[in-house]
């Protein structure tokens, strides 16, 4: 489902965090290159475990301006598996993401 | 107290005897229950570094094989399948991404993958240790008896998604051994071969410390494998206990991907 072998990045505003079974979806608006907002939506792993790293409920509010870290999807839609989030001041929050994970992949800028 | 009662200069032989009598319920009373059989509770004091929640830290350990479908699916050459499973994994990696066919995994329909696939899943689990079994709980629903009061299998099983499974103490080490599998349980996580009734499990959980625990696990089938296929993987503990649920949320859009629907 997602290309774990490429990490992407891309930055958006927050429009909806889902702290659900069985996993949390963050969903962004991200301006693409028409300067027209399309939604993204991203997969990471279950609220028990992303609880353990740093995230909660109300990690977000509607509007955070965020970079994310991810695998894309492999059919090309607006979407992927969350590896990072990168916060405006600067803090690093990492998911529960796969073995081949952005930690060894980092590199490509994304789509933005 | 016993012979202090039968040597007493003093009183009857019937008295002595009621001496006799009443000590032996009164130590009866107070001596610990022990059982000849139960040495399963607390084995050299790893229950307190065993209990607590386990979170998946690597896939792989220290150069050991991880479990196969994450490494690649499909390409993992190490895995020795018979040339039956060889194909089967192979016809399933030719499959078109996204179709029906392709979404063989149990998880995806919000079914325990049961054993051994549940823990090749990222999912959170813990041990329940109580004497005489210790109880596998995991988020997936998955609840595993694990019999450690030194039974052996029962002569006639009934195949079930978890098994039947017995285990036991070498020193800091959980070995359990499972049989009787139900044939509709994943083998791997990908969901494209199945457990045999007759596949054998043998899981050895070590607990490294109090935060670090290692799994090696061996799989024995002959129509499925050449020799028995063994992988490794990591965990650890982190705060807190976890809800068991599949479907609040469920975006698999049940023909192998995902659904972008976007939340209301």
């Amino acid at each position: 489902m997602f290309d774990q072998t490429k990490c992407l990045r891309l930055v958006g505003t927050v429009k909806k965090f889902e702290f659900l079974y069985p996993h949390t979806w963050l969903w962004l608006a991200v301006e693409d290159s028409n300067h027209a907002l399309v939604l993204w939506g991203m997969q990471a792993a279950d609220p028990a475990s992303m609880a353990a790293r740093g995230f909660s409920a109300d990690a977000f509010k509607v509007g955070d301006r965020i970079t994310v870290m991810y695998n894309p999807l492999k059919d090309g839609r607006h979407g992927g598996s969350l590896q990072e989030v990168i916060r405006a001041n600067g803090q690093v929050l990492k998911t529960v993401g796969d073995y081949e994970a952005c930690g060894k992949l980092k590199g490509a800028p994304g789509q933005n | 107290m016993i012979t202090a009662c039968r040597q007493s200069k003093h009183g009857t032989k019937l008295a002595k005897l009621a001496c006799v009598v009443m000590t032996g319920f009164l130590l009866y009373g107070i001596a610990p229950r022990v059982s000849a059989q139960d040495t399963s509770f607390d084995p050299a004091h790893v229950w307190a570094d065993l209990s607590g929640t386990w979170d998946v830290t690597q896939d792989g350990v220290n150069g050991k094989h991880g479990s196969y479908a994450v490494c690649c699916a499909g390409k993992a050459e190490w895995v020795p399948l018979t040339p039956k499973y060889r194909k089967i994994r192979d016809d399933f990696a030719k499959l078109p991404e996204y179709t029906v066919a392709k979404n063989t995994n149990n998880m995806a329909d919000c079914i325990t993958p049961g054993v051994p696939a549940t823990l090749e899943h990222p999912i959170l689990w813990e041990f329940l240790l109580t004497p005489g079994r210790v109880t596998f709980v995991a988020m997936d629903g998955s609840v595993r008896h694990i019999w450690t009061d030194g039974r052996p299998f029962p002569e006639d099983l009934s195949p079930s998604p978890q098994g039947y499974s017995i285990g036991h103490w070498e020193n800091r080490t959980l070995v359990v051994q499972t049989r009787a599998i139900s044939h509709k349980s994943d083998l791997f996580i990908a969901g494209h071969i199945k457990v045999n009734p007759t596949t054998r499990v043998v899981e050895r959980f070590t607990v490294v410390n109090s935060s670090d625990l290692e799994l090696e696990v061996t799989v024995t089938d002959p129509e499925i494998f050449t020799r028995p296929y063994t992988y490794h993987r990591s965990f650890t503990k982190i705060p807190g206990t976890f809800d068991v649920g599949c479907s609040a949320n469920n975006r698999d859009n049940g023909e192998g991907g995902v659904d972008l629907t976007p939340p209301q």
